[in-house]
């Protein structure tokens, strides 16, 4: 386990490398700059604040600063550390170019643990409400009862989350008021967004343990266990759940990340301050350093939840050898 | 068969899971501390780009920032005229070159501090400072040797502001600018605080540009202090006990929420936990919200166009573009797309008017007219053969309003012209690039001003100034605006923008097409809320009205709307000073009422 | 002798005479001909496979066949004082001037909508499902956008299974040092957020400014959608065919002396298929909704041009307590979800008809 946790984490620097590589030349060929705006600055006030932010620099000095705590201004590489200016090794991403007053890290110091808060509750959610759909489906499979959890789990993917969030708002803000339309602070503020945020996924899980489920009720050792006289509830969770649980958990892992990291589209519904947001909004106001800040976010999660994944095949399945799958 | 011992390690994996998940919840919720409603909620759009009065720009950041500090002078809420601020008084030379300014004896920092002139000759300093990168420096450039030390050719030493004593700030001008005191109302030439800012710096030596405005290290000379700034969130603002007139100031905590959705902020709104909401309404709920007696809409200074480039051919030929502009029918834009009372521009300034200035000539809009130009520059029109006119393409960036304009107006370009336009819809920051590259024919524009003078506007099109984008250049034109600055009486100066305004839509650089209305949803129960041309209410001058004074307030305005609930039990907040005096006046015979807090 | 014929002698010597014969046909009569008819036979046997089939194909000839119906045009701006909302009658040649007004069409929509003008003269649709706000009908607009979405969904598809499915079956099949290599890509890929390589994409193949496009915006968008689409492909193929490699029955054949084109034929490719198929029936809803999220962030499709995505995020818009305009986010969201539903339906069914071991 030691040694497959350390080549993960080897592979993990070589990767993030590469992603910030290329988030950071896709996002500066991307045209327009930071400081463009409908009032176009007075030349010398652009120039002063290119300077402000290195973006007068050429690009792959540009590319050293970001990357690490290197003071490439005029002693070299490693200067005064006071003068350092942040870097990605330093896990400093220096202040946000649009908001130019809040540092990046502050900003997702703010925002990841709402994202996280929220992405969590709709996990949960979504697990509670996909099992429990996939358990009772496969219970009885090919029945109506079946029938209907399959139209109402697929029903949870075929419409955007902005049409199922803008629906929930009218039917549970307005018509019947039991929740807030928005905002956050409370924790009932959290109760539509998750749920919004938690039917697709609850639907995919639904769909996956299912799938899972029956495959795994055909397999011998189910049947010995049914010869055994042991209750189809008891086999059902005892036996069967472990094996449908496996597709669900490497669909977990990439989803998560999302899921965590935000999703601007519940956030902007619900006029939630979590870091969904910076994600597009750093991309589209050419915001380079936030968008360094929550590339390294979405890379580390990405990677976390692979790596619990794989783990949790382990423990899912005790023939598997991470020693040797690595 | 008896649970295995990798059953059970799943089991226990799955516990664990979910109970991390619970106790990561519970920690996250009791992070939060509870908070209070504030006295007064109110959107405006996005996230503030910066708290630092000389890094921002834009409407949201104004509103803040006019609440945290205070200039010399402010402009006042009904005539937007400059009025005493921090300055209790000044005098100005005859010649329009040196400005002295008297500051209050009671103007005080959100410490305790007094405000002196020396913290304005720093403050400003600061502001002109070539690193600072502020926006609103070059409107300062007048000042003697501002220009020269913000482009990093001089020092500060040669500036020409002095500290004459504590109270005293003299304004020494290279050039004759009669209208500095509305170009000091803008809240880029407040003061800041320069002991903490110094401290903050100090502490922090490499993250105190992030640092100093923050709620524990800014100090402020405002009616309001901040209190605390979630990014993305909100800014809650507390009256500051300190602000020279506290006692006129009604709201004790004031939000400012972030949302970027108008809908969400809409139902915000309606269910009560917002009070003023402005912006962009969708143009399908306007008839709707247009019956009801919170909605307020007041013309507003800013003109929304289009930018031709003439650059390109045809596009090089004032005939074109006249024709192209003339063919463009705005009263069915405004009053069919927009909808809530915005009035067609058939000129550049707004309305054809600011003030006392009238704009020279309208633009005649006629499909005869229209076509007379485009025959003359030889162009086919649907009624006569000529040359054919190549496909042109209308530039904006993605918004439906956007595309429902300019889908109007390549249909009336047809129409009239047999022009054929292509939409282009483009992300905004690519848009801005295409724009500022001159790589377009034509392109989505506004143009807000930040004080009511059409010099305010017509000054974009001068040939050097960034904001032309259309490559338009014409000497006489920049002549005219030059003279027109140097002027500070109307009579003489109003004639001058006449004559550059003509000039302007003769060569039709631009095609205007409607001028901005604000749309405010105001609760009905707020007083001192003024409706001005810059959608700029005083904060520090509202208060919630009594139910008796709403019944008046309802009497007295348009009849016929819908009545709205106002919202909360606010009702009566006033401010200090004002609850007095109605105590006094009434004998207290209402005074439940009066200082009914929540 | 041969091993096969040795290896079928021995067998022979298990059983009495004649039941070997007999065991052999019996093993021959249940054995299906092949496992795509077998498929086919078992899908037939599902009504809601049946009914999902038959409403995507309608779907995609309505589709196609947008410009020949009798509908008012997509684009063309009536300015109403709000949005109308549903109504029936058929409209008949009035006063009004016919002219369609249409984006740039090409050759074979524009036949299409002049022998539609033959075919029905003046006469066309009501608001059947309303109209918008700028007085457009809301059915022709669903219908115009069912190309984009399909089209969209289309591109995705062909791509995931031309470069995913090659790139996770050639790292599977290959094993060691390229495997590594083509997945590490993938996952470099996934964690970069996908919203820069969208905007990147759309800024850079668009045209700096104002001259021709180099590709048509609706093409640039094909492409980027293709391009974030592929990955899990890629994964889902190379796990699959990494477990086929390793799995009992190919390392029987293996050790029965099979070629490895054989095996990669007759056991490799028709498991995989089955999943490729299977994965694309769940590619397609995601990339639909994919698209309907971009429209949502304004960098859809080119007005006046027009997609699911767009009307269900203009929909969503005007929706609102004071005045919700249903017909505007329930047309398309109706849409778009019969759509995804029969996808998905079908998707089920493949996946139960195409998998080895037949589920209860």
């Amino acid at each position: 386990m030691a040694r497959f946790l350390l080549r993960r984490a080897l592979w993990f620097v070589v990767t993030s490398w590469a992603v910030i590589t290329i988030a950071f030349f896709v996002l500066r060929a991307a045209p327009g700059g930071p400081f463009s705006g409908e009032r176009k600055l007075h030349p010398t006030v652009e120039a002063a604040l290119r300077a402000q932010y290195h973006l007068d620099w050429p690009l792959w000095k540009q590319y050293l600063h970001t990357l690490g705590p290197l003071n490439l201004d005029e002693r070299g590489l490693f200067g005064d550390a006071s003068d350092v200016f942040g870097g990605v090794l330093a896990l400093d991403f220096g202040p946000s170019m649009q908001h130019r007053d809040v540092s990046v890290n502050d900003a997702l110091a703010q925002s990841l643990p709402i994202s996280i808060a929220l992405g969590g509750l709709a996990l949960a959610i979504a697990l509670v409400l996909g099992l429990s759909a996939a358990l009772i489906s496969a219970h009885a499979p090919n029945s109506r009862f079946d029938r209907l959890v399959r139209i109402l789990s697929a029903s949870g993917l075929v419409l955007p989350n902005f049409v199922i969030a803008s629906l929930l708002v009218l039917v549970f803000a307005f018509w019947i008021p039991i929740a807030p339309v928005a905002g956050w602070g409370a924790p009932r503020h959290m109760l539509l967004p998750a749920v919004s945020l938690a039917l697709p996924f609850a639907a995919y899980i639904a769909r996956l343990a299912r799938a899972g489920l029956l495959e795994t009720l055909s397999k011998d050792y189910i049947r010995t266990a049914r010869a055994k006289g042991a209750s189809e509830a008891r086999i059902l969770w005892r036996h069967a759940l472990r094996g449908a649980l496996t597709p669900v958990v490497s669909y977990l892992g990439p989803a998560a990340a999302g899921v965590l990291t935000g999703s601007l589209v519940i956030e902007r519904i619900f006029a939630i301050p979590g870091a969904g947001t910076h994600f597009v909004a750093s991309a589209l106001n050419r915001d380079y350093t936030m968008a360094m800040g929550v590339t390294v976010v979405y890379a580390v999660m990405v990677f976390g939840f692979n790596t619990a994944v794989d783990v949790a095949y382990t423990l899912l399945d005790p023939r598997l050898d991470l020693e040797r799958e690595a | 068969m008896p649970s295995s011992a990798p059953a059970l390690r799943l089991r226990r994996f799955v516990a664990a899971v979910l109970a991390a998940l619970v106790v990561a919840l519970i920690v996250a919720l009791a992070l939060r501390a509870r908070r209070t409603r504030a006295d007064f909620v109110f959107t405006a759009g996005g996230e503030v780009k910066s708290l630092d009065p000389h890094a921002a720009t834009g409407v949201p950041e104004g509103r803040v920032l006019r609440a945290l500090f205070e200039g010399l002078v402010v402009r006042d809420p009904v005539t937007l005229e400059p009025a005493p601020g921090c300055a209790e008084s000044w005098t100005v030379s005859a010649d329009f070159k040196t400005y002295t300014f008297t500051l209050r004896d009671a103007a005080r920092w959100s410490n305790g501090e007094r405000v002196s002139a020396q913290d304005f000759v720093w403050s400003w300093t600061r502001l002109l400072a070539p690193q600072t990168g502020a926006e609103y420096a070059a409107q300062l450039w007048c000042v003697e040797g501002a220009r020269e030390f913000s482009q990093g050719l001089a020092g500060p030493e040669a500036l020409g502001l002095t500290a004459l004593d504590e109270r005293t700030l003299e304004v020494r001008l290279s050039e004759p600018q009669p209208r500095l005191l509305e170009v000091l109302c803008f809240y880029a030439f407040a003061p800041l605080h320069r002991a903490s800012y110094e401290a903050v710096r100090q502490r922090y030596p490499a993250t105190w540009p992030t640092q100093w405005t923050r709620p524990e290290h800014l100090v402020t000379n405002g009616p309001f202090a901040l209190r605390e700034r979630r990014i993305n969130e909100r800014v809650r603002l507390e009256r500051s006990p300190h602000y020279w007139d506290a006692d006129g100031v009604a709201l004790r905590t004031v939000d400012m929420l972030s949302i970027e959705s108008w809908s969400s902020a809409l139902n915000l709104y309606l269910t009560g936990e917002v009070d003023w909401v402005d912006g962009a309404i969708p143009t399908n709920l306007v008839p709707r919200l247009a019956k009801r007696e919170d909605f307020r809409a007041t013309p507003y200074l800013g003109v929304y166009f289009y930018r031709l480039n003439t650059t390109r051919p045809p596009l090089d030929d004032p005939r074109v573009r006249r024709a192209l502009s003339r063919a463009v029918q705005r009263a069915e834009i405004t009053a069919k797309v927009l909808k809530a009372g915005q009035s067609p521009a058939l000129s550049f300034t707004p309305w054809g008017a600011i003030g006392d200035y009238k704009a020279p000539s309208l633009i005649q809009v006629t499909e005869a007219g229209a076509q007379a130009e485009f025959q003359a520059a030889n162009y086919s029109t649907p009624k006569r053969n000529a040359r054919e006119f190549p496909a042109i393409e209308i530039h904006f960036n993605t918004s439906e309003t956007h595309r429902a304009i300019a889908e109007v107006v390549a249909h009336h370009w047809k129409q009239t012209l047999g022009v054929k336009a292509r939409l282009r819809n483009q992300e905004w920051k690519a848009f801005l690039d295409a724009q500022s590259r001159l790589e377009y024919d034509v392109s989505r524009s506004s143009w807000i001003a930040d004080y009511a003078d059409p010099g305010n506007f017509l000054e974009i099109w001068t040939s050097d100034n960034p904001n032309n984008r259309t490559g338009w250049k014409n000497a006489r034109y920049d002549a005219l605006i030059a003279s027109a600055r140097r002027e500070r009486d109307p009579a003489r100066r109003w004639p001058l923008y006449a004559q550059a305004e003509k000039l302007l839509l003769d060569e039709s650089p631009c095609i205007p097409i409607y001028s901005y209305v604000s749309q405010n949803l105001v609760d009905p129960g707020l007083g001192g809320f003024d409706d001005n041309a810059l959608n700029e209410p005083s904060l520090a001058k509202l208060y919630w009205r009594d139910p008796l004074e709403l019944d008046a307030a309802r009497k007295q305005g348009a009849a016929g709307k819908q009545r709205v609930a106002s919202h909360g039990p606010r009702a009566g907040l006033r401010s200090p000073r004002s609850a007095a005096q109605l105590l006094d006046a009434s004998g207290g015979a209402h005074g439940a009422n009066v200082g009914g807090e929540r | 002798m041969s091993a096969e014929e040795q290896q079928k002698q021995q067998r022979r010597a298990w059983f009495a005479d004649g039941e070997f014969e007999l065991a052999l046909v019996q093993i021959e009569r249940e054995r299906p001909q092949s496992l795509w008819r077998a498929a086919r036979e078992r899908l037939k046997r599902r009504a809601s496979v049946r009914w999902s089939l038959r409403f995507l194909l309608v779907l995609c000839s309505l589709s196609f066949l947008a410009p020949l119906l009798p509908l008012p045009s997509p684009a063309a701006i009536e300015l109403a004082s709000e949005p109308q909302p549903p109504q029936l009658p058929w409209i008949a040649p009035g006063d009004f001037d016919f002219e369609p007004e249409y984006w740039e069409l090409n050759a074979l929509d524009a036949q299409m909508v002049s022998l539609r003008t033959r075919l029905f003269g003046k006469w066309r649709t009501g608001p059947w499902l309303g109209t918008d706000a700028l007085g457009r009908d809301v059915l022709a607009r669903v219908v115009w956008g069912s190309r984009t979405s399909l089209l969209v969904a289309l591109c995705a598809a062909l791509t995931s299974l031309v470069i995913g499915a090659s790139w996770g079956a050639v790292a599977g099949l290959s094993g060691g040092r390229v495997d590594n290599l083509l997945m590490r890509i993938v996952d470099v890929l996934f964690a970069v957020p996908t919203i820069f390589l969208v905007i990147f994409l759309l800024s850079v193949l668009d045209a700096p400014g104002g001259g021709e496009p180099r590709l048509s915006r609706e093409q640039i968008f094909f492409l980027v959608v293709g391009a974030v689409s592929w990955l899990s492909m890629a994964r889902v193929v190379r796990g699959q065919v990494l477990e086929l490699e390793r799995s009992a029955f190919v390392e029987a054949a293996r050790a029965a002396g099979a070629s490895t084109p054989w095996i990669l034929a007759r056991h490799i490719l028709p498991n995989v298929l089955g999943l490729v198929v299977v994965n694309l029936t769940l590619t397609l809803p995601s990339v639909i909704l994919y698209e309907a999220f971009l429209s949502f962030l304004g960098l859809g499709v080119e007005p006046p041009r027009v997609s699911w995505g767009l009307l269900a995020a203009e929909g969503a818009e005007a929706l609102n307590p004071l005045e919700s305009y249903a017909w505007l986010v329930l047309a398309p969201g109706g849409a778009m979800a019969a759509t995804l539903l029969a996808l998905s339906t079908l998707g089920d069914g493949l996946r139960d008809a195409l998998s080895v071991t037949e589920p209860r």
